[in-house]
C-alpha cells in the first residue's frame, strides 16, 4: 500500500492534503457556528474565475484564485456589514457573478481543458511543486493566524456585538476570518475541488459536533476527522482511479451517518 | 466631572429615517445605584442602552461612561453587558459554559496574549457567584433560560465590571428563576458594589427591586425614587393609557 509513495506527485499530493485536511475544518468550524457556510460555495464558485484568469493569462491558476477569493471575501464582508442587503442575497449574488465570469472568460479562453476540469472536481495527480509550496506557505500561515487570534475570533463568534462592547475590534475579526476562508477555499481546489470544497468545510464539523462537549473539542475532533477523509480519500482515489474530491467526500459523509447512528443510539 | 458618577448623558437626540427616537435625554447614573428603566415598547429603552455602550451613534449629545466620553473609554471591559435575547434566543453554539464565561476575559486580556493564572481565577469566581460553576462542562445550549442568562452574567462579571447593564434580562425566564434571578442582582449591587442599569416592561418588579427608575417615552418623562415615580399619573403619561402597578413580594 506505502509503494504508491515511490511516486512524487502522490507524496505532493499526501501532503498538500494533509494541510488542507487541516486548515478546512479548522476555518470551517467558525463559518458553521456563524452560520456563514453559503460562503464557502460562494468563494469557491469565485475561485473559479480566478481559475479562468490564471489559465488565460498563464499565470498559476491557484495564485489568480487566492487573489479574487480573497478580494471577493472583503467585498461580502463590506457588503454583510452595512446592512443593505441580506447576507444570503449577497452571496447568491457574488456566487452567480463568479461562476459568469468565469464561463466568459472560460469561453474566450476557446472551451474546457483538462486544467480546468480538475480544478472543478480534483485531482491527485496535477499538484505541481509550486502548488505544495503555496498550499505549505499559506496553509501554515492560516494555522497561525488561528492559533494567535483564538480567543478573538472565538469571541466574536460566540457574540459579535458582546465582542465589540468588550472592545474587541470585531470588524476586523470578521475580515480576518473572511480573508482566511479565502485562502483557504482557492489552495483546497487542487485536492478537493471547487465544487466539493464547501463540502471539506463543513460535513467533518458538523460530525464533530453530534458528540463535542466543547468548542475546543469540536474544533480538534473535526481536523481528525477531515484528516482521516482526505488520507482514505487520498488512497481509495489512487487505487480505484476515481476522482479524489468526491471520494474524500464521500469518506466523510460515511462517517458523518456513522456518528448519527452512534449519536442515536445513546 | 464627579468621580462618583459611573454613567452621564447629555442631551442625547437620536433620530432614525427622520423619525424621532430619543429627544433630549440627560440624566446621570451615580456609582452603586440600582438603576431601573421602564417604558413602552417603542419608547427607546434599548436605543438608549445601544448608545450607551457605542454600538449606536446619537444624532447628537454626548454620552461619559466613568468621566471620559465613550469615544475615548478604552476600559471596555469595566461595562458589562446582558442582551435581550440572551435567554430566549435559541442557543445552538457549541461551545461550553466555561468557554463562554472565559470570553468575559477576552477584552481585558488584549489581543495576541493567552489566558494565565488571574484569568483563571476571575473566571472560577464568576462562576462561582453566579452559581454556574456546576454546569461548567454542559453546552450553552442544554441549559434552561434561567441558568443560561445566569452564564452570561457570569460572562459578564469575569470582565470585573464596574457598571453591568440588562437589557429584559427575565424574558423567557420561568417565575421561580426571575426570583432568584432578581435576588441575585441584588446581590451583585449591595455586596459587591456593582452599579446595575436594568431594562423592564414589569413596572411592578422594577418598583419592588429597584433604588432609582426612570421613564422613557421617547423624552425622559421621570428619573428618581421608584416610591414617588411608580404612581397612576405618572404611568399613565408614560405608556399612554391607565396602568395599575400590583407590588407583589418575591
Amino acid at each position: 500500500m506505502l509503494e504508491i509513495f515511490q511516486f512524487s506527485f502522490m507524496v505532493r499530493a499526501f501532503a498538500a492534503g494533509t494541510i488542507i485536511g487541516i486548515i478546512a475544518p479548522l476555518i470551517g468550524t467558525f463559518l458553521v457556528v456563524r452560520r456563514f457556510s453559503r460562503l464557502a460555495d460562494t468563494l469557491a464558485h469565485v475561485s473559479l474565475a480566478g481559475v479562468a484568469i490564471g489559465l488565460l493569462t498563464k499565470t498559476n491558476p491557484v495564485i489568480s484564485a487566492v487573489a479574487v477569493s480573497v478580494l471577493t471575501a472583503i467585498a461580502v464582508e463590506r457588503l454583510r456589514e452595512s446592512n443593505r442587503m441580506f447576507g444570503e442575497s449577497a452571496l447568491a449574488i457574488f456566487l452567480w457573478a463568479g461562476m459568469a465570469v468565469a464561463v466568459v472568460i472560460i469561453s474566450l479562453a476557446k472551451g474546457f481543458n483538462v486544467g480546468l476540469f480538475s480544478f472543478l472536481f480534483g485531482s491527485i495527480t496535477t499538484v505541481t511543486s509550486g502548488d505544495l509550496y503555496l498550499v505549505g506557505v499559506l496553509g501554515i500561515l492560516v494555522i497561525l493566524m488561528v492559533a494567535v487570534f483564538y480567543k478573538e475570533l472565538f469571541f466574536v463568534s460566540s457574540d459579535e456585538e458582546l465582542a465589540q462592547v468588550s472592545g474587541i475590534n470585531a470588524r476586523a475579526f470578521n475580515l480576518i476570518l473572511m480573508i482566511l476562508a479565502a485562502i483557504t477555499i482557492a489552495l483546497s481546489m487542487r485536492i478537493v475541488g471547487i465544487l466539493l470544497i464547501g463540502a471539506l468545510m463543513v460535513i467533518p464539523v458538523i460530525t464533530a459536533m453530534q458528540f463535542s462537549k466543547s468548542f475546543k473539542q469540536a474544533l480538534l475532533c473535526s481536523v481528525l476527522i477531515s484528516l482521516v477523509s482526505v488520507v482514505s480519500g487520498l488512497f481509495l482515489s489512487y487505487f480505484y482511479d476515481l476522482a479524489s474530491g468526491g471520494t474524500i467526500v464521500l469518506v466523510s459523509l460515511a462517517i458523518f451517518l456513522v456518528a448519527m447512528a452512534f449519536r442515536s443510539k445513546r | 466631572m464627579d468621580n462618583d458618577i459611573c454613567i452621564e448623558l447629555d442631551n442625547i437626540n437620536y433620530r432614525y429615517n427622520d423619525h424621532s427616537i430619543l429627544e433630549h435625554i440627560s440624566f446621570t447614573v451615580p456609582r452603586g445605584e440600582y438603576l431601573g428603566i421602564i417604558g413602552p415598547n417603542g419608547g427607546g429603552k434599548t436605543t438608549l442602552i445601544r448608545i450607551m455602550l457605542g454600538l449606536l451613534q446619537p444624532s447628537t449629545g454626548v454620552v461619559r461612561i466613568l468621566g471620559q466620553e465613550l469615544e475615548d473609554f478604552k476600559d471596555r471591559h469595566l461595562l458589562g453587558y446582558v442582551p435581550q435575547r440572551a435567554a430566549h434566543e435559541e442557543f445552538y453554539f457549541p461551545a461550553s459554559v466555561e468557554e463562554i464565561v472565559r470570553t468575559g476575559r477576552a477584552a481585558r486580556k488584549g489581543i495576541m496574549k493567552r489566558y494565565g493564572p488571574e484569568d483563571r481565577t476571575a473566571l472560577e469566581q464568576a462562576m462561582e457567584v453566579a452559581d454556574v460553576a456546576r454546569y461548567r462542562k454542559r453546552l450553552i445550549g442544554e441549559l434552561s433560560g434561567g441558568e443560561r442568562q445566569r452564564v452570561f452574567i457570569a460572562r459578564a462579571l469575569a470582565a470585573e465590571p464596574a457598571i453591568l447593564i440588562l437589557d429584559e434580562p427575565v424574558v423567557g425566564v420561568d417565575i421561580a428563576s426571575k426570583d432568584k434571578f432578581y435576588s441575585f442582582l441584588k446581590h451583585l449591587n449591595k455586596d459587591l458594589g456593582i452599579t446595575i442599569l436594568f431594562v423592564s416592561h414589569d413596572v411592578a418588579v422594577i418598583a419592588h427591586e429597584v433604588s432609582e427608575v426612570l421613564c422613557l417615552n421617547r423624552r425622559l418623562i421621570c428619573h428618581g425614587s421608584p416610591q414617588d415615580y411608580i404612581k397612576e399619573e405618572f404611568l399613565e403619561q408614560v405608556y399612554g393609557r391607565k396602568v395599575t402597578s400590583i407590588f407583589h413580594d418575591h
